[in-house]
């Protein structure tokens, strides 16, 4: 479904992807764990074609893809039910009364009833959580990239929103790939797990396998990582985990966009 | 000197967030307030540096009322106690110096040096990066920063509000380290707000769980590691 062979990216002279391979089979989750400043979420936007790679290729069977951004993203000025229909406006040809039934409906399956005439501000972190789910998960994609679904939840909201994903991914068949830096969830989340290795010539990405492979792995970087070790492998070169300004990104992303955008693909 | 709330209330509107919170938080001991979002963390560690008042009820930090005191009295209250933010909240603009050297007025510049490097030396880092500006150091870097420029008035209280929320495990680990080092080498007391179960049961003396408005828990490790109650083994199963 999703086939990755040896995507490398730079920002101007610093390194961040070094030839990173993966494959993810229709249906699977695959998680990407690494720590802050790795490159995770310029993976993830290589993976949905906000960002192009300078080497190497990313091959997805299937146009139909939607993504879940760290801070959802949701429209301030839109009540929920309208977050909802949106994108079945733009990529639908659905009737009205349909598109509102099926936000309604979709409200429900995320466990939000009777917030339609609300406003994302009105909600809380969890609940908008769910509704970027909802608004990701309405046009049925086949494929979903989620980045940092939990960050800044509380463990227990983490779970849930984790057994929510879970849950959709099942009922749709869904394809998903999650970044984040919480080992928890990717235990919870995974069928495979890969952990990016920071490295001066950027990072590379260590396949571990299922999570009861990844918990026994013999790679020192790995364990370092899932135990939280402050000495191993990977802080022996804190000087590359520097997180891009917010400017660089986004006038990248913004030049792919306008470069690339396509109605049919967004 | 010591933190006191006595029967503490506060709302927003219809929304109680404290409803009668009483808590001591001893000289030199680390604290960890736990709780879900939303269970008034934050704004307990706000009513503690008078950035919100209670409705109700009183706050002490050390000799000071804390409820009672006007804007010249809380200037003085903050000096006292060092917020480290969530996120690092640098000033991009400046570099590593300028930015650990932003709070230190009225001091001989030769003084503030000194000051700066004992204070980057206390989170482990030294005078190489002085001329480093934010962006072009680490999270985890930036967090030391920060860290330090909280450390250079010389706060005897120091108040963290999330402080390894969305941070991936090693540097939760660094960041959980440094405040355990800090506060028994300065000998500050520590208030801790967090989600983490795992950080408190490593380095907290004791925890307060919040919930609803109200303390659901209060003790040491071990008594919560004990306490039966539904949300709190909830949240010992979230602890790596």
């Amino acid at each position: 479904m999703i086939s990755v062979r040896g995507v490398s990216k730079r920002f101007y002279t610093q390194s961040i992807l070094n030839r990173v391979s993966f494959e993810v089979a229709k249906g699977k989750s695959f998680v990407v764990l690494g720590q802050s400043g790795v490159g995770k979420s310029v993976l993830l936007k290589i993976l949905a074609k906000l960002i192009a790679p300078d080497q190497g290729e990313v091959r997805i069977d299937t146009r139909n893809i939607g993504m879940l951004f760290q801070k959802n993203a949701l429209f301030d000025s839109l009540s929920v039910a309208d977050n909802l229909e949106f994108p079945l406006r733009e990529r639908t040809t659905l009737s009205r009364a349909d598109r509102k039934k099926k936000a309604l409906q979709f409200l429900d399956w995320v466990g939000l009833p009777n917030t339609g005439h609300q406003f994302p501000d009105e909600l809380s972190g969890g609940m908008q959580k769910r509704l970027g789910i909802a608004r990701a998960l309405i046009v049925e994609p086949e494929v979903l990239f989620y980045d940092e679904p939990t960050a800044g939840l509380d463990p227990i909201t983490s779970r849930v929103i984790a057994e929510l994903m879970l849950r959709l991914q099942k009922e749709f068949g869904t394809t998903i790939v999650v970044v984040t830096s919480d080992v928890m969830r990717a235990y919870q989340l995974a069928d495979h797990i890969g952990v990016l290795i920071n490295k001066p010539e950027g990072a590379t990405l260590s396949l571990a396998g299922s999570p009861a492979e990844a918990r026994n792995s013999k790679d020192p970087a790995i364990q370092q990582f899932l135990q939280g070790l402050t000495h191993g492998p990977l802080t022996e070169h804190p000087e590359v985990l520097r997180p891009l300004p917010d400017a660089l990104g986004e006038c990248d992303i913004g030049r792919s966009i306008t470069e690339r955008f396509d109605v049919d693909y967004f | 000197m010591s933190i006191i709330f006595r029967d503490v209330y506060k709302a927003f509107g219809p929304k109680k967030i404290l409803d009668g919170v009483s808590f001591t938080v001893d000289t030199g001991e680390i604290m960890f307030i736990l709780g879900k979002s939303g269970m008034g963390k934050s704004v307990t560690l706000k009513n503690i540096v008078g950035l919100l008042r209670p409705d109700q009820g009183s706050v002490q930090v050390d000799t000071m009322t804390i409820n009672e005191l006007d804007e010249d009295g809380l200037e003085k209250a903050r000096k006292i106690c060092g917020m480290v933010f969530q996120h690092p909240a640098l000033l991009d603009s400046l570099n590593v110096y300028q930015n650990v050297a932003f709070g230190l007025r009225g001091i001989p510049e030769e003084r503030i040096r000194e000051r700066v490097l004992e204070c980057l030396k206390l989170v482990h880092l030294d005078e190489s990066i002085f001329k480093r500006k934010p962006p072009e150091i680490s999270y985890g870097m930036q967090k030391r920063v920060s860290l330090a420029r909280t450390l250079a008035p010389g706060p005897r209280y120091l108040l963290f509000d999330e402080p390894t929320t969305g941070l991936d495990p090693i540097t939760t680990n660094a960041v959980n380290e440094l405040i355990f080092e800090l506060s028994r080498k300065l000998k500050v007391t520590s208030v801790v707000v967090s989600h983490d179960m795992g950080c408190a049961l490593r380095i907290a003396d004791r925890i307060l769980v919040l919930d609803q408005g109200k303390v659901l828990a209060l003790g040491s490790v071990d008594e919560i590691k004990n306490n039966p109650d539904p949300l709190i083994r909830d949240f010992l199963m979230e602890a790596i």
